[in-house]
């Protein structure tokens, strides 16, 4: 037995196992200098998790600033979008109110109500912009709200500047150039709302 | 222009908040009246008015073309003379471009038949 262990033990150092720990030698170099590698860089990962800890929070806020405005302009285009329907809405009224009055007897309650009408309607018009200006974040360009003064300025001239009041003796057909001015005052100021409502389309 | 030749008109404060129709023999507050009470007098001196339109219920163009056009036929002034004489102070522009026509247009516009 001790000469086949001998045999064996000598057998194994003839074994070819050398090269073996001869390769796996520079396996742990390598790894060694890998390790070597990653701890002669630390101020690089620092960097990297310092950096990705700032960065994400300001993605974050970033990100919840840009939802936010998006989300409020959103529903300011659609508060003046119902704002500038209401103000076609009240034309028409107004419209149909002066046909009838400049269509029919002379009514004071129709005067005085086509007067304030004529006020309210402009106060009203100027009001978007006045809205719009209040906004930090304005949901459309204020420039493209404006209505023209010109043109409620001619709507009240075709509606109150003649036969109205003292003036109204008779009764206008509807075919008449008064009540037809009338109409074409209407549409040309409801010409300039319907161009607000489509800039303040999403 | 001195403010001495100034004269200042509020005509909610100086006249009334409703003003009314064009003449003043068939109803208050007419143009006809603010007309007579207010511009002729310091126009025909010479003077500038300024008058604020602002705080009354609304104007009917007929009260404005009779206020303002009426003083410049009334008296004859010259378009460029009347415009540079007569100020219009409001937060709405369609009433000072009222104001404004009716005085270019005045001489134009013949007095209406009550």
């Amino acid at each position: 037995m001790s000469r086949m262990a001998d045999k064996s033990g000598s057998k194994a150092e003839t074994l070819p196992l050398m090269p073996k720990t001869v390769q796996s030698k520079p396996e742990e170099c390598n790894c060694v200098q890998i390790k070597e590698t990653i701890h002669t860089t630390p101020d690089n990962s620092t960097y990297l998790a310092t950096t990705l800890s700032i960065i994400s929070p300001i993605l974050v806020i970033v990100g919840w600033y840009v939802v936010a405005r998006t989300q409020a302009n959103r529903e300011r285009r659609k508060q003046i979008r119902e704002y500038v329907s209401n103000l076609i809405e009240r034309s028409y009224t107004l419209e149909r109110l002066a046909i009838e009055y400049h269509t029919s007897e002379r009514k004071v309650s129709a005067e005085h109500e086509i007067i304030s009408s004529l006020t309210r309607l402009e106060t009203a018009c100027n009001s978007i912009v006045e809205f719009v200006a209040r906004q930090c974040f304005p949901a459309v360009r204020s420039s493209l709200l404006e209505i023209d003064a010109k043109k409620i300025q001619v709507l009240r001239s075709a509606m109150t500047l003649h036969h109205f009041a003292d003036e109204h003796n008779s009764c206008h057909s509807h075919t008449s150039t008064l009540i037809q001015n009338i109409s074409l005052a209407v549409f040309d100021l409801i010409e300039d709302l319907e161009q607000i409502r489509i800039s303040a389309l999403d | 222009m001195t403010t001495e030749n100034i004269v200042r008109i509020n005509v909610a404060e100086q006249f009334t908040k409703l003003p009314g129709a064009r003449y003043k023999n068939l109803g208050p507050s007419s143009g006809e009246e603010f007309r007579e009470r207010f511009l002729v007098d310091p126009l025909r001196k010479g003077y500038t008015v300024v008058v604020c339109l602002d705080g009354v219920r609304g104007y009917g163009s007929s009260f404005l073309e009779e206020a303002f056009g009426g003083v410049v036929r009334e008296l004859g002034l010259d378009i460029p003379d009347a415009l540079a004489r007569i100020k219009i102070e409001t937060k709405m522009k369609s009433w000072a471009l009222d104001v404004e026509e009716y005085i270019r247009l005045a001489k134009d516009t013949p007095r209406q038949n009550v």
